[in-house]
């Protein structure tokens, strides 16, 4: 039952005149305007109306969802979930509802469950790809990379398109292919469409990612130019703008950048981040807010029942709760054996003063080949806190040479020891 | 599979949850739930004999076929500044069987397209009749982007697994990319539109075909709120039909004959545009003895496909040079991967269950076989049933089997192959003259019930206009369905019939565009 009746899509007459004036994106941005909430309002007049028809609650999660990505609230992932029970409460074993659950479960960060619930879908229709990208979601998430392999390999052969070209070329980046993780995510943003914008920003986030991964910050800027003009108040558009600006040493954009971010979207690493330039402005008062934000942001996601993980890992690392930090990660840890998991307990291992361990994690973060300068300049700290000088230079060698841009800070702390290696300090002890 | 307007998610419904953000990592950044792929959506395929009017003073020997696809359904026509166009990435094409064994591959036509940027300092997409001259060539200066079109024959294929594979290939208009018509911007921009589009119908000299790829008016006519809210069919005009709770409405012979007036219905589709694929090839070169059809050569079988490029995941051997993909991939995106197919009109949203759905456009249409259940079962028919209370024929539908998935000379056993999703169109059959041409085809009547069947329209192939909602509500709930002119009241489109090549009308401009509702 796929036809739908007619809903005038485009903006009004007024942008449509503006934009005859030049404005090449006002059309688009004004199209996109909160449509999270029309789409959450839609379906629950349909669901007032016919409470007893699945498809319309199942049309209401979706729509949940979308709101929970829009706003970055882990509650409205909740609702979706509410709706969901609904449409297998008025007919069980409903297939649409079944496979919606493993995209509700992920946006509550429960992958394990997530993944349990697209193999339980998948067993039910083998063909469908959507089950694939579920699976892959997860498994990715998880750290189970053979098992996203597989389920990329069959959605890519399934279903060719923006959903299997992103994942493949994430999966190629993760596995240190950048070039042919470049080729497939423009592949992707070609296969987008204006219609579906939300797709398509996505699309162009992880193009900017990539780009930005390999040290080229203006194609990595446009990218998420892009995206940010195609859904304005795109929080991961505007944060990876806000990153390219901060590697360039543009603090000014950069912090109204994150602020844009924070203000669609507000998460715990956007603000530790924001408080990071504020401090390196010397604004120490502003830092502190934007410190107690990203903490008061961590543990209201906490109640709700959902993780940041990583990024939290690292700033509580790096902002003087090493204890906390290694808490949270291997917590994570337990739960979870992505490469970024292993980079982050490395680090909260190597703050809490446990270098050996330290080592055994950032090895295992760098298993895949991922060229991803943060994980190698971690992996040369760690060589280095335990005097392994020489894998410790490597490694700093290898992140500049990925992405000089990856950090100012953390770009300059490698470039200085590896200019004090050079200038003679001694070739002392590590065997490495 | 149909994009109805305001582009709710159908085509591709793909989630897209995946985290991993900030430099592949971090937070979980949750993805948009669907996907739409328009430019890959093959929203309605049309198979007939051309009734213009040379082709219907031709000999029959001489006639010629056309064959449309349109993909990108639903466009708003005032969408400046962005217009629509077919996708560099995707590739079209037209499928027929001519021998009668369900495998659509005897001929097949592909179209790819390519688009040149010619001015990207230009601040808008399309300018003219201001600063610039009006637009009045596909090539004019003021089109910032052109897109142009390459059409190969390809005969005696089979497919395998990377692809068609085929003993001959001719590359219409010796493989020179061919103009096609720009979205219909205004009159100040192109104030002759028919002649600019005009310019996009071009007749490769060495075949006599005829092509035109560009944008049209959307013909198709369907109250799609009303059907697709489980049939809910809308009574207040409409005769509501004896015994059905809800009162289910049907049409009087008068208003049921009245093609130009849609009685109750609201046309979704009203004042939208598409774009269209249209070829017309003299029958002769797709029959398959050469000769001009008979009653043995001329029944067609067509379906239209669109792919999109192939990836791999492996790794493979990395490059020698880091900034080059490796090979593996790159061979990869040189061959295709079907997305979505067309054939019959209404399958893919009415027959095919949704966790199916992406696999049966992937399938070739000769291995319909393994669909047969959903035919058979046909659930819709038990749905118009169970809202209306009006009986439909019991399952298994094997009448429903043998008119979509079977030739009309076939084996009507149930267990006899081939079975295939394709328009069937007997060649021999002469087209109706445009003023003639009735909506509902074979179940065409007079305004006093008098039975006047054209047996020129779908299910025999299907013309531009011909009512398929109608036929298919009447077909899938059976007798009293026909007998009591159920529909859903909306006729032909407000543009009425095109009677020339490529028989759709021209598309709403994007200024005086707008979208009737009925009575209007």
């Amino acid at each position: 039952m796929n036809r739908a009746p007619t809903i005038p899509r485009r903006p009004g007459r007024a942008a449509r005149l503006a934009c005859a004036a030049g404005c090449l994106s006002a059309a688009a941005a004004l199209a996109a305007a909160a449509p999270a909430d029309r789409a959450v309002a839609a379906a629950a007049a349909r669901t007032n109306a016919r409470p007893g028809a699945a498809a319309a609650w199942v049309d209401l999660a979706a729509a949940f969802g979308r709101k929970a990505r829009e706003s970055g609230d882990p509650a409205y992932w909740r609702r979706a979930g509410a709706a969901l029970d609904r449409a297998t409460a008025v007919r069980p074993g409903d297939y649409a509802a079944l496979r919606m659950r493993a995209v509700v479960l992920g946006g509550l960060h429960e992958f394990a469950a997530a993944l349990a619930a697209a193999e339980r879908a998948a067993r039910v229709a083998p063909a469908d790809p959507w089950n694939d990208a579920t699976i892959f979601d997860a498994a990715i998430e998880l750290g189970d990379y053979a098992r996203a392999g597989a389920a990329a390999a069959r959605l890519a052969a399934r279903r060719p398109g923006l959903a299997a070209y992103a994942r493949v070329g994430l999966l190629r980046g993760l596995h240190g292919d950048h070039a042919g993780a470049l080729a497939v995510l423009e592949l992707a943003v070609r296969a987008g469409t204006r219609e579906d914008p939300e797709s398509l920003a996505w699309a162009l986030v992880h193009l900017g990612d990539e780009r930005f991964a390999g040290g080229d910050r203006d194609g990595a800027a446009a990218a998420y130019a892009r995206a940010r003009a195609l859904l304005p108040g795109y929080a991961p558009a505007a944060g990876g703008l806000a990153r390219v600006e901060a590697a360039a040493g543009r603090l000014a954009p950069a912090i109204a950048l994150y602020g844009e971010a924070l203000a669609s979207a507000p998460s715990p690493d956007v603000a530790g981040a924001l408080g990071d330039l504020h401090a390196e402005r010397g604004d120490a008062a502003a830092a502190d807010d934007a410190y107690a934000l990203a903490d008061r942001l961590a543990r209201l996601a906490d109640a709700a029942g959902v993780s940041y993980g990583r990024p939290l890992v690292l700033f509580w690392a790096d902002h003087g709760r090493p204890a906390d930090a290694l808490r949270l990660a291997e917590r994570e840890a337990r739960a979870r054996d992505d490469v970024h998991t292993a980079d982050a307990l490395a680090w909260a291992l190597h703050r809490a003063g446990r270098p050996r361990a330290a080592a055994r994690a950032a090895h295992r973060a760098l298993r895949l080949g991922t060229r991803d300068a943060l994980l190698d300049y971690h992996a040369g700290a760690i060589a280095a806190a335990l005097g392994r000088t020489r894998r410790a230079a490597r490694h700093f060698r290898r992140a500049l040479a990925t992405n000089p841009w990856f950090d100012r800070r953390l770009a300059a702390d490698a470039r200085a020891r590896l200019s004090a290696r050079a200038a003679g300090a001694p070739r002392a002890g590590g065997r490495s | 599979m149909r994009t109805p307007p305001g582009g709710r998610a159908l085509a591709a419904v793909l989630t897209l949850a995946a985290g991993v953000s900030a430099g592949r990592a971090a937070s979980h950044r949750e993805a948009p739930l669907m996907t739409l792929d328009p430019a890959a959506d093959i929203s309605d395929v049309y198979a007939f004999v051309g009734y213009d009017a040379a082709n219907r003073a031709r000999p029959l020997a001489d006639r010629r076929v056309t064959l449309v696809m349109n993909v990108v359904p639903g466009q708003e026509p005032s969408s400046g500044p962005n217009y629509f166009a077919f996708d560099d990435d995707v590739l079209y094409a037209l499928h027929v069987d001519n021998d009668r064994d369900g495998r659509a591959e005897d001929v097949v036509y592909e179209f790819r397209f390519a688009t040149e940027t010619t001015a990207p300092d230009q601040f808008v997409a399309t300018l003219g009749g201001g600063p610039l001259p009006p637009v009045d060539s596909p090539e004019a200066a003021g089109l910032a982007r052109k897109q142009r079109m390459t059409v190969t024959e390809l005969r005696d294929c089979r497919p395998t697994r990377r692809g068609l594979r085929c003993d001959q290939r001719l590359p219409l208009f010796d493989g020179a990319a061919v103009p096609t018509a720009p979205s219909n911007v205004g009159p100040r921009t192109m104030p002759a539109y028919d002649d600019l589009a005009g310019q996009a119908v071009l007749t490769d000299p060495g075949t006599g075909i005829r092509v035109f790829a560009g944008q049209r008016a959307e013909t198709f006519a369907i109250d799609l709120g009303a059907v697709f809210d489980t049939l809910n069919l809308r009574v207040e005009n409409a005769v509501p039909l004896p015994g059905a709770r809800p009162p289910l409405p049907v049409m009087t012979d008068a208003e049921d004959a009245n093609d130009a007036v849609s009685p109750f219905g609201v046309n979704a589709f009203s004042g939208f545009n598409v774009n269209t694929i249209a070829i017309e090839v003299p029958i002769r070169r797709l029959t398959r003895d050469g000769g001009g059809p008979t009653a043995d050569t001329g029944t067609l079988g067509v379906y239209a496909s669109t792919s999109r490029r192939r990836v791999t995941v492996r790794r493979g051997a990395p490059s020698v040079d880091p900034t080059r993909p490796p090979k593996a991939l790159l061979k990869a995106m040189r061959e295709y991967q079907q997305v979505s197919r067309m054939g019959n009109p209404l399958v893919n949203e009415l027959i095919i269950p949704i966790g199916r759905k992406d696999l049966w456009n992937a399938t070739d249409p000769a291995d319909e076989a393994a669909f047969l259940d959903a035919y058979r079962r046909l659930d819709v028919a038990s749905a118009l049933s169970a809202v209306s209370g009006v009986p439909v024929p019991a399952p298994p539908r094997e009448d429903v089997v043998r008119l979509l998935l079977k030739y009309a000379d076939q084996d009507p056993s149930p267990t006899a192959g081939p079975f295939a999703d394709l328009l069937r169109l007997d060649t021999t059959v002469p087209p109706t003259a445009p003023a003639d041409i009735e909506r509902l085809g074979p179940l065409a009547h007079a305004a006093d019930g008098t039975p006047t069947p054209d047996p020129a329209g779908f299910p025999n192939g299907r013309r531009p206009n011909d009512d398929v909602t109608d036929l298919v509500v009447r077909i899938a709930g059976g007798q009293a369905f026909v007998d009591n002119r159920v529909g859903d009241g909306v006729g032909v489109s407000e543009n009425g019939i095109t009677p020339d090549f490529p028989f759709l009308p021209a598309p709403f401009d994007g200024r005086n565009r707008r979208h009737r509702d009925p009575g209007e």
